[in-house]
């Protein structure tokens, strides 16, 4: 309940963080700000701020789960991965941001 | 999240704090790294790593508000589910929170009830070493309570014993304020009484020990109720001067609320005279505060030491003494003593029935888990997890057990007073009401149901075996074996201790019926009594009280609707801490150890014993002719012809009239002989019904003289406020001054006596109606149940030709099987806890096999009505629906 309807700006960053999941495996969350911000191209960068509560509440819908593990350069991380359910929520996510998009740009368009 | 790990993580709050706060860091250092790698300066790379992470705790707090708010969500969600479940079925629901109710009602109803009687209130620091002194005297057969004032020096001696030691006497006075006279309560103390109470005056001070001297000052420390009711509060009556008895007494204080010493409104210095020696003048009571770290054995020990001595000292004067023990009694012990036993026993019961209740909560939890089990399926096919399941159940049979929960915390607002009123002396009675620790209680109750009887079910609910769970169909596997095994073990437990209950109640009803068919020896209706007190300044010598009794009888006798008057010393079942008037005796011809008899005796008008209903065995009653100008004459009771003229008649002997102790008889003629005339049926003589009577003598009122109190006993059958104000009026004709009681209707008396009794036996009997509605309730459901799961084998059966009979036999079959176990079990649990009845009330036959098969004859009279209606329907089920239907 309520997946469909929640505020599109953090709908925006829950997605965000969803796809990068999605497209890079289990990744923590330095990790996720980080590929974000290479993937845009410098143009969006993750607020810390935002990100852990996002991270938090997104683990608590189930979306995601979490667990300790040891990073590249032997440095305990907390990596965060996809589950079932997420890769269910990234498609109809990306199905409704593109809805969005799509009514966004045509207003624009006849703006 | 499950809603288990949940409540997990609220005590795990911290160690989730520490793991984000450990996430946080490594975060920072990973950038700082980064930085470092970026050839940044050291100090530089660890600050811009903080700077983009703005502040830590800001980022902290946000996280958690959205751990709790998306827990409240789905909470919310889960309750929002639960609601509109419990409204698709309504008859289910209501029958659950209605189980729930009567569990949780009956619990803490008997808990707060339980809690007030118990509390040891204001005296709770030295209720441990309160003790009041009592004495056996083996030669008399005889306990005694109250003491004489050597003995009281004696025990007041005992200072490597008791802290402080005191002597409390009461009396009703009358106390004139404003021209309006009232009975008060009188209670006359040595000065270390109060102090020994470790409770200070609310206002002014308490009796100081140079008060309490022969020839001290008359002052008086006032009850906070007595302050408030005729004084109304005002702080200026210290230093005032109040009327008691005619004496003008200075108030010098005033008690806090809810003090209590002997029942006193009014507590005045004792102002012993310590030269006096007649220790057989046994008129007030000895308290004493033991010394700390002292038990009660001890005591006990150096008592028993001290009576050997006083028996030895006093052997020529005091042969009562002889063999005699003092022991210690814990006040607080014989205030609630009475009680305690009652409420151990109705604490136990109410413990099973919330147990039955549980029981079958489960039962019928765990047959709607397996009707819903296709739905489980649904929902984990769905991506539900197990947990979220789990949680989903749990928070369903939560909402159930709180409403209920709720409903009986309702039911026992108005209950605990109920209850308490059916127990007029349990400590605190007035004061009964819903206790904190109760309602905790409750709400702990409600809430571990709601776990423990959530988490059964939905473990069978939530089991992941989906293809199964779909191929069963309408579910006529049900469950499967384990499920069906629990819910049947959960229903023949719930049998087995319902006739636990209903054991002990039937036990109980027994026990009381036959109490109160119990001949005390007065007449049990159409009798009532009032208390008369003459004060001092107006009545000062014995003749006068003798002239005023003799002449209020033929005036009472002659209101409307009274059929006769008596008037008779103390009160018929008294107090069972108030000691009986006594008197010494000594049989004719027969001197030597005889100056040890001693019996109860009173002093009445020829007509006590017609109004009251006592039964003349032999000889006559006393008439007005047994006047002073006569031979003194005296009426024994039956115990009294069988102690001392076991093969004689009594009618004629003279026996010599010795000391007399217990109350300070002033009219007491002593020395004087007197000749049995009657002998009369033994009546009861204390509260106590169970008491054994005591050897007792009556004299005539125109012989002995009147005592200043007389009680009045009328034979009537008006009603109580009527016969009140004719007596008030025919009383006032007399002495317009005179303070009036209430009558009391010998019912009461009857009936208070039985107070404890009465309260196990209403409640138990509430009880074990509650625990077989509940047996009904859940074996219905249980069978009903599985009707509606058989459906489609019990089409075949009928489809290959079975006959309804044959169905309504297999079907009652199992109802029975399942309560012939709950039966045996059952059986063996109430032989032990009819054993456990019996220590605690003595009268009680500990194996009553009568009652007991009855009991088990009535469960299974239950069991088999409650199997046989859904059994019937299960001989209504048509093959081709059951078959098709899916």
């Amino acid at each position: 309940m309520g997946k469909n309807k929640k505020d599109q700006l953090s709908g925006t960053l829950d997605l965000l963080i969803l796809k990068t999941l999605a497209q890079a495996g289990p990744t923590h969350g330095y990790g996720i700000v980080l590929y974000i911000q290479r993937v845009s191209d410098n143009l969006l960068r993750v607020e810390e701020g935002s990100l852990y509560p996002a991270l938090h509440r997104i683990e608590e819908t189930g979306w995601i789960t979490s667990e300790w593990r040891t990073s590249k350069n032997n440095r305990r991380a907390k990596y965060y991965r996809l589950t079932a359910a997420g890769r269910k929520q990234v498609a109809r996510e990306e199905q409704s941001w593109e809805r969005v998009v799509q009514g966004v740009s045509s207003i624009l368009r006849f703006a | 999240m499950s809603l288990l790990n949940r409540f997990a993580a609220l005590f795990r709050g911290r160690k989730l704090d520490r793991d984000l706060d450990e996430e946080l860091r490594s975060h920072m250092e990973m950038r700082a790294e980064d930085n470092l790698a970026e050839g940044m300066p050291e100090e530089e790379a660890r600050q811009d790593a903080a700077r983009r992470f703005g502040n830590p705790t800001l980022i902290k707090e946000a996280t958690r508000a959205e751990r709790i708010v998306r827990w409240l969500e789905t909470l919310g969600q889960d309750l929002r589910y639960a609601l509109r479940v419990m409204h698709q079925k309504p008859g289910f629901s209501a029958m659950a929170v209605l189980i729930v109710a009567v569990g949780i009602g009956a619990g803490t109803t008997l808990f707060s009830i339980s809690q007030t009687a118990l509390r040891r209130g204001l005296y709770a620091p030295i209720s441990d070493r309160w003790v009041l002194m009592r004495a056996i005297f083996p030669e008399r057969n005889q306990w005694v309570f109250s003491f004489s004032i050597p003995e009281y020096l004696e025990f007041r001696a005992q200072s490597q014993i008791f802290e402080k030691v005191a002597f409390i006497g009461g009396s009703g006075c009358t106390l004139l304020a404003e021209n309006s006279p009232e009975m008060v309560e009188c209670t006359r103390v040595t000065s270390d009484a109060i102090p020994m109470t470790q409770i200070a005056p609310l206002i002014g001070r308490t009796i100081l020990p140079e008060e309490d001297v022969p020839g001290g000052p008359k002052v008086a420390v006032m009850s906070y109720g007595l302050w408030q009711r005729r004084f109304r509060g005002d702080p200026h009556v210290l230093g005032t001067s109040i009327r008691l008895d005619g004496e003008g007494y200075s108030v010098i204080g005033v008690m806090p609320p809810r003090y209590d010493l002997w029942g006193g409104d009014v507590w005045l210095p004792y102002q012993l005279h310590v030269a006096d020696t007649r220790s057989d003048d046994r008129r007030a009571r000895v308290v004493g505060l033991i010394r700390k770290g002292l038990s009660e054995q001890q005591v006990n020990a150096r008592l028993r030491d001290l009576a050997r001595r006083m028996a030895r000292d006093y052997a020529g004067t005091h042969p009562e003494y002889q063999g005699m023990t003092f022991t210690v009694w814990n006040i607080y012990e014989a205030i609630v003593g009475g009680v305690k036993p009652a409420l151990m026993i109705l604490l136990a019961a109410v413990g099973l029935l919330i147990l039955v209740s549980c029981a079958n909560l489960g039962s019928l939890l765990l047959s709607r888990a397996s009707t819903r089990r296709r739905e489980m399926a649904v929902r984990a096919a769905l991506g539900a997890s197990r947990l979220r399941i789990v949680r989903q159940m749990i928070v369903e049979s939560l909402a159930l057990s709180f409403l209920g929960g709720a409903l009986g915390v309702l039911l026992a607002i108005w209950g605990v007073p109920l209850a308490a009123s059916l127990v007029p002396q349990l400590p605190n009675a007035g004061q009964a009401s819903l206790t904190a620790g109760a309602l905790v209680a409750a709400v702990g109750i409600a809430f571990a149901m709601g776990i423990l009887f959530g988490i059964a079910p939905a473990f069978y609910g939530a089991r992941p075996n989906l293809t199964e769970a779909f191929k069963e169909g309408s579910g006529q596997a049900g469950l499967g074996g384990s499920s069906h095994l629990v819910r049947n073990a959960l229903v023949a437990s719930e049998i087995a201790l319902s006739l636990v209950i209903l054991a002990c109640a039937s036990l109980m009803i027994r026990t009381y019926w036959q109490l109160t068919r119990l001949d005390i020896g007065y007449r049990t209706r159409d009798l009532l009594t009032m208390e008369v007190g003459l004060p001092d300044s107006r009545y000062p010598h014995p003749s006068d009280l003798t002239a005023f009794y003799r002449q209020l009888a033929p005036k009472l006798r002659a209101l409307p609707g009274v059929q006769g008057a008596g008037v008779v010393t103390g009160h018929p079942l008294a107090d069972r801490i108030n000691d009986a008037v006594t008197q010494n005796f000594e049989l004719e011809g027969k001197q030597g150890q005889k100056d040890l008899a001693n019996a109860n005796f009173r002093i009445i008008t020829p007509e006590y014993f017609p109004v009251v209903g006592t039964r003349l065995l032999s000889g006559r009653y006393f008439s007005d002719q047994d006047d002073p100008d006569h031979p003194n004459v005296a009426i024994i009771n039956k115990t009294m012809e069988n102690l001392f003229w076991p093969k004689e008649s009594p009618i004629g002997r003279r026996i010599r009239l010795g000391a007399t102790s217990g109350q300070a008889i002033e009219t007491a003629e002593s020395n004087s002989r007197v000749t049995i005339v009657g002998v009369v049926d033994d009546a009861k003589q204390i509260r106590i019904i169970d008491a054994p009577v005591r050897q007792e003598m009556f004299f005539p009122l125109l012989q002995r003289g009147a005592l200043r109190t007389m009680t009045l006993m009328l034979h009537s059958g008006a009603d109580q406020a009527t016969l009140t104000d004719a007596a008030r009026h025919a009383i006032q004709s007399m002495d317009p001054e005179l303070p009036i009681e209430v009558v009391i209707p010998i019912e009461q008396l009857v009936s208070d006596s039985f107070g404890p009794k009465r309260l196990t036996t209403v409640l138990l009997v509430f009880f074990a109606i509650a625990g077989v509605t509940l047996v009904v309730v859940g074996l219905y459901a249980v069978m009903a149940f599985s009707v509606t799961q058989r459906a489609r084998e019990i089409g075949v059966r009928m489809a290959l030709g079975a006959r309804r009979a044959n169905i309504l036999r297999m079907m009652l079959r199992q109802g029975l099987r399942l309560g012939l176990i709950g039966l045996v079990a059952g059986t063996a649990a109430s032989l032990a806890a009819t054993r456990v009845l019996r220590s605690l009330f003595m009268d009680i036959d500990p194996v009553d096999p009568l009652t007991l098969a009855m009991a088990c004859a009535g469960l299974a009279v239950v069991v088999l009505l409650a199997s046989y209606v859904p059994s019937l329907r299960a001989t209504k089920v048509d093959p081709m629906i059951a078959l098709r239907h899916e």
